[in-house]
């Protein structure tokens, strides 16, 4: 059932991405919805789930969007892990440690790509970069948490409570 | 639970294998499974179509009521430049004949060949921020192939880089990694067009002339070249909208304003032809430059 849900907002996600997404930049910049996710996922679950979280929704943007396959993998990977270390013991109702996290990791993530596939083809005006793209892009990301971090909270508890009688504590 | 646990990590130790598996057959090798593309295409690209037209539709509706007076003097307008047209076009045909006359008798190839097209719509772009790709609704079951080349409003959109059964991914000439051979249409000197990220947002390209002392001047018209192995000779790209101080550098660069509306764009015409021309150089050729330099030498 997770997974299934999991799939369909995975899918939905994809397909707003690369076509609704377009008609409203801000400063000629868009936020990357995925990323949020998975953020998102991994601070409500933990860390094992949002890497296998972050594999498949990496996969498929990488299949309909991208060249090649499994970078955007990698890098959700690396979030989720860095993710899952960060704020173990916060309420899930609390929303600062996503903000907080989406906004530092958008950073990490921009710069990953920047020095992998822009530096060393002689991009080296970094300062352009960190202003126009890393940090509208991680205003906006933050935007997009404050409006899908209770609806996707809503839905995972909703989740646990159907799973929760299939459950074995004692295993 | 603990042996539940230990499992989840294997799975993510397994996971991160198989990325690094996929990165290095994908971007070193440069194969790309169409396997996965066209079983996600199948779900994914007929629902991209709709949500795309119900966007277009809305912005136009909202579009039209705000400028509805400015449209109705630019229809006016379009009317008296059509009938000039009529006029050059009829002219232009006449000029069209007379030059296939001629090139016949010289017994030559015309550089300016007719380009078969196909008409495409836009249904994706990648929101990455760092690349400017478009994916649009034709694919291989249309006899689309890798490297065609794009075009809109009578310009160079840019290339095709990868094709699936039922979409195709176009990298536009804004991307960072496009990097074309052109010409100044008014003195032929050869230029390179790049890609840049930095005026990505602006939708501006930068060129390159190999000529430190090139000729050029605000507004010439920059084409595609004679010796660009993918792109047809003679399509336009863009008008140079400024000029930078090369002083003390081995290349000028100057930006140019694309033909393409970038911002204001929904269908597209594919050249279904492939120009790719093979850059192996012929060992007779190799023996006759040999041949004039030895002439040459002994000349001298």
């Amino acid at each position: 059932m997770r997974i299934f849900i999991f799939t369909i907002i995975a899918l939905l996600n994809i397909i707003f991405q690369s076509t609704l997404l377009n008609y409203l930049p801000i400063l000629s910049t868009l936020p990357n919805i995925s990323f949020v996710l998975v953020v998102v996922y991994t601070i409500l679950r933990n860390q094992e789930e949002g890497i296998t979280f972050a594999f498949f929704i990496g996969l498929l943007q990488s299949i309909v969007l991208d060249t090649s396959l499994g970078f955007y993998s990698l890098l959700y990977m690396a979030t989720a892990y860095i993710v899952g270390m960060t704020f173990l013991h916060y309420y899930k109702k609390n929303i600062l440690p996503a903000i907080i996290d989406t906004f530092a990791l958008t950073f990490f993530y921009q710069i990953l790509i920047y020095t992998l596939e822009f530096f060393f083809k002689g991009n080296v005006d970094f300062s352009y970069y960190f202003f126009n793209i890393m940090l509208t892009e991680g205003i906006y990301n933050v935007l997009v948490v404050v409006i899908i971090y209770y609806p996707i909270y809503f839905i995972n508890k909703k989740l646990e409570l159907y799973e929760k009688p299939k459950r074995n504590v004692f295993k | 639970m603990k042996r539940r646990e230990i499992n989840k990590k294997k799975l993510n130790l397994i996971l991160f294998i198989i990325v690094f598996i996929l990165i290095i057959l994908t971007s070193f090798f440069a194969i790309f499974p169409k396997v996965f593309n066209d079983t996600i295409g199948v779900v994914i690209t007929p629902i991209q179509g709709f949500f795309t037209s119900f966007a277009e539709n809305t912005s136009d509706k909202i579009n039209s009521m705000k400028d509805k007076d400015f449209l109705k003097k630019e229809y006016e307008d379009t009317m008296i430049l059509n009938e000039e047209l009529v006029i050059e076009i009829n002219r232009l045909k006449k000029l069209d004949e007379e030059n296939k006359e001629l090139t016949s008798l010289l017994d030559t190839v015309s550089t300016y060949p007719e380009l078969p097209t196909l008409t495409s719509k836009i249904i994706g772009k990648d929101t990455s921020n760092w690349h400017s790709t478009y994916i649009i609704d034709k694919g291989a079951k249309d006899g689309l192939e890798p490297n065609m080349i794009v075009l809109s409003y009578g310009g160079l959109f840019g290339r095709i880089v990868e094709v699936s059964e039922f979409s195709s991914k176009v990298v536009t000439i804004l991307d960072d990694s496009a990097s074309i051979s052109v010409e100044n249409a008014r003195t032929q000197e050869l230029a390179l067009l790049k890609g840049d990220i930095t005026l990505m947002s602006s939708k501006l390209c930068k060129i390159e002339y190999y000529n430190s002392d090139a000729d050029m001047l605000l507004g010439d018209e920059i084409v595609t070249s004679k010796i660009s192995s993918i792109y047809p000779a003679g399509i336009s790209v863009g008008h140079i909208v400024s000029l930078e101080d090369s002083h003390g550098q081995l290349t000028q660069t100057a930006l140019i304003d694309p033909v393409v509306d970038f911002t204001n764009i929904s269908t597209v015409l594919v050249v279904t032809e492939l120009f790719t021309k093979s850059t192996n150089v012929t060992t007779e050729t190799i023996t006759s430059l040999n041949d004039v330099t030895l002439d040459r030498n002994a000349g001298e």
